[in-house]
């Protein structure tokens, strides 16, 4: 069974007051993802490819169409009945250091869902987040440091640590490598595809780069001008 | 010709708990017409090696060694001197043109800005001479673009502004820093194409840790690891026999050979490792690599920091 469905998603934008211009970010766009596939989307820039990450994870509402999360429609979901969702889908940005809290510790920011969502006391706490820095492959000493005083592809691994800190089922990772210069490159997509077996994820990887997508994705499609323009099986 | 020298460049951050080498004792040497690329990690003392060219560091920063432009010590130049080099002989194409440019400026007045200044261009003339450049560097509507604020155009757009910025005074030497960075496979392909003809009788230094950039735009590469330079050779040598274990290892970690990653992290440039810097990622490490630190050795121009190359 797929867990992320997605039915005829559009997402218009307009712009202008007197002639008003409709852009369309996404138009109708639909896929399914099941459990354990990393699905792999791409395009040029300004194809598109956020806007659909971001109407999955309802970090923006769609204008129309259906999102269905393993088996619930949260289209037309508020924020708070969104809330048990969360956990349950996450995202990993393009710029690590922009994803970090500048004043929080590492330590503190793979902790805080462990803290808010989870409710664990100090100890529980302590032992998840040396669990999870050990499974992203960080070290210990890199706890009291912050994003300022650790590489670009340790500050990724560290957003990753606090993204499975919440027991997520479903990752979009947008563009998540781009930054980062070719061996963090492939330390971070090698990593996702641990984890991805580890945990059980299904993912999205969203990138521009075909040649990654190749390597890291079961199957991919590609989008342009908001619309899906090639939809390729790479065979099993 | 001899167009640009450094000797014996050192770098040295003051920093809390001692101090940072961001550039150990580097040399290098461009003729004129020469396409360098100089490849390595983020944080490997690239860009410090870049900005320090044209003196952009901090003043607190200790620079010692010489940085040659035809025969004039830039570390030492007076500043009327260091500003006829800078801009007019020495252009920089700056990194992460998003960010980099002013955001409350339109393009046009960026570039028109410094023939203004410069040139001594009327206001009226230097907007031409922009819409000029902008059309040099490819864009089809050059008055739109002109108008136009850097939050308005794309990456692959902003990139070309800012090309055509570092290219406003006719240097005869650029500096690129990271050309291609977050662009997507056609905006890069087409920066590719437009460095390769800007830079077509300028010497030019571009700094990448793209290597499809770096073959298709250099005609010599070196490869810097913790803020040394590891190994140095003619492009087509380099990328297909490299010899530096960190060199091949940077190479497989590309998508098309198989993203390989290398173990382990660049050492913290507060505290290297005692003999080669390399070692503790190494996998064909010696017993004397973790005593001895190599020196650059010349195999028929090609140049090797490694002492199991020997």
């Amino acid at each position: 069974m797929s867990l992320i469905k997605v039915k005829n998603l559009c997402k218009y934008y307009s712009s202008g007051i007197i002639n008003q211009e409709l852009t369309k970010a996404v138009d109708d766009v639909s896929f399914e993802i099941k459990r354990n596939e990393i699905v792999g989307l791409m395009g040029s820039s300004g194809s598109g490819k956020t806007t659909v990450g971001r109407l999955i994870l309802r970090y923006i509402k769609p204008t129309s169409g259906q999102i269905i999360f393993d088996g619930q429609d949260i289209t037309k979901l508020n924020s708070s009945n969104l809330r048990p969702f969360r956990p349950r889908m996450q995202m990993i940005f393009q710029d690590p250091e922009a994803s970090i809290n500048p004043r929080m510790s590492i330590e503190d920011f793979i902790a805080e869902p462990l803290r808010v969502v989870k409710k664990m006391d100090k100890s529980e706490v302590h032992e998840r987040v040396s669990q999870l820095l050990e499974d992203v492959g960080l070290t210990e000493d890199i706890r009291k440091r912050r994003a300022c005083q650790v590489s670009g592809g340790q500050n990724q691994r560290a957003v990753i640590a606090r993204i499975l800190a919440s027991n997520p089922e479903f990752i979009v990772s947008d563009e998540a490598t781009s930054n980062l210069d070719v061996s963090a490159q492939a330390q971070i997509v090698q990593l996702l595809k641990k984890i991805h077996e580890e945990y059980n994820l299904a993912i999205l990887f969203i990138s521009h780069d075909r040649e990654l997508v190749d390597i890291v994705c079961d199957r991919w499609f590609e989008m342009e001008r908001g619309k899906i323009k090639l939809h390729t099986a790479i065979s099993p | 010709m001899l167009v640009f020298a450094i000797k014996n460049l050192q770098i040295l951050f003051p920093a809390p708990g001692g101090e940072i080498h961001a550039v150990d004792t580097v040399n290098l040497e461009l003729n004129a017409n020469d396409k360098l690329a100089l490849i390595g990690e983020s944080g490997c003392g690239k860009t410090v090696l870049a900005h320090s060219i044209l003196r952009l560091l901090h003043g607190t920063t200790k620079i010692s060694g010489e940085i040659l432009y035809r025969g004039t010590d830039v570390l030492s130049a007076s500043d009327s001197t260091l500003q006829k080099i800078r801009g007019k002989e020495i252009g920089m194409i700056i990194q992460n043109p998003g960010l980099s440019l002013n955001p409350v400026l339109s393009i046009g007045k960026q570039i028109a800005e410094s023939c203004i200044e410069r040139e001594k261009m009327s206001s009226v003339e230097a907007f031409k001479y922009a819409e000029d450049m902008l059309k040099m560097v490819g864009f089809s509507n050059p008055a739109k673009i002109a108008s136009s604020y850097p939050h308005q155009l794309s990456g692959g757009m902003a990139q070309r502004a800012v090309i055509a910025l570092g290219l406003t005074l006719n240097p005869q030497m650029l500096i690129a820093d990271e050309p291609t960075k977050s662009l997507d496979e056609k905006s890069k392909r087409e920066i590719i194409d437009l460095l390769i003809e800007m830079s077509k009788d300028k010497t030019l230094l571009m700094i990448t840790h793209d290597l499809e950039a770096a073959s298709c735009i250099s005609n010599r590469v070196m490869v810097m690891y913790a803020a040394e330079l590891i190994e140095e050779g003619p492009t087509e040598e380099i990328m297909n026999n490299p010899r530096h274990p960190y060199t091949r290892g940077f190479m497989n970690a590309q998508p098309k050979r198989g993203l390989k990653p290398i173990p382990g992290i660049s050492p913290s440039l507060l505290k290297l490792p005692e003999g080669c810097r390399f070692h503790p990622r190494c996998s064909y490490a010696l017993p004397k690599c973790k005593t001895s630190h190599p020196e650059l050795i010349d195999h028929n121009g090609h140049k090797v920091r490694c002492h199991a190359c020997h």
